[in-house]
């Protein structure tokens, strides 16, 4: 099993800080080291927050694998009919417990 | 090796996976590796009001060392053929222990 399947489609990542990314997969490995192009980092704010939640653009980002939590296909129809600035929703924590 | 065979039997079951990042993710189990990496299908968020960031997502992969635990379908579970297995891979363990030792 690997992530081949899902190299040249559209993923989001959840990173080990809680931050989200998504980005056309270029190439992976073994230890789910990744490679992203047209990264753009999705922050979504809470409930309470009066900023509009946001999209910050990365260009081409390499994530080591040791900072991957999900990586999850996008289905890019319905990611497309969500107005992701007006999703409002918790900050993921991060899974480092130390 | 025991639980990878192990999470090989689940396959196309439903099960949960809860990560160290307090996510629960439910969904098909599709495909497991030999780092417990985990794929899943038709997923969905258990408290997806809280954590919106994947619902555009269907299909996932999990990194085996994010997770916290797997909740499984207990019918889906023979665990006495899984204590068994146990016990012979300990075996297993032990006897090689003393043929390396001697």
């Amino acid at each position: 099993m690997s992530l081949n399947a899902y190299v040249n489609k559209k993923v989001l990542i959840l990173t080990v800080d809680g931050r989200t990314l998504t980005g056309t997969l270029v190439s992976c490995d073994q230890v789910t080291n990744l490679v992203l192009s047209d990264t753009i980092e999705r922050i979504i704010r809470e409930p309470g927050d009066d900023e509009p939640s946001a999209e910050q653009p990365h260009g081409l980002y390499l994530v080591r694998g040791d900072n991957v939590v999900v990586c999850g296909l996008v289905d890019e129809e319905l990611d497309k009919s969500i107005d992701w600035a007006k999703v409002r929703g918790e900050v993921i924590g991060s899974t480092k417990h130390v | 090796m025991l639980f990878f065979s192990f999470f090989k039997t689940l396959v196309n079951h439903e099960v949960t996976v809860e990560l160290k990042n307090d996510i629960s993710v439910r969904g098909t189990l599709k495909s497991v590796d030999q780092y417990l990496n985990i794929k899943l299908d038709d997923i969905s968020v258990v408290e997806e009001m809280k954590y919106p960031h994947l619902s555009s997502v269907k299909n996932v992969f999990i990194r085996g060392s994010v997770v916290r635990y797997v909740h499984l379908p207990a019918n889906a579970v023979d665990t006495p053929l899984l204590e068994d297995a146990t016990r012979r891979e300990a075996s297993q363990a032990a006897s090689k222990a003393k043929q390396s030792s001697s």
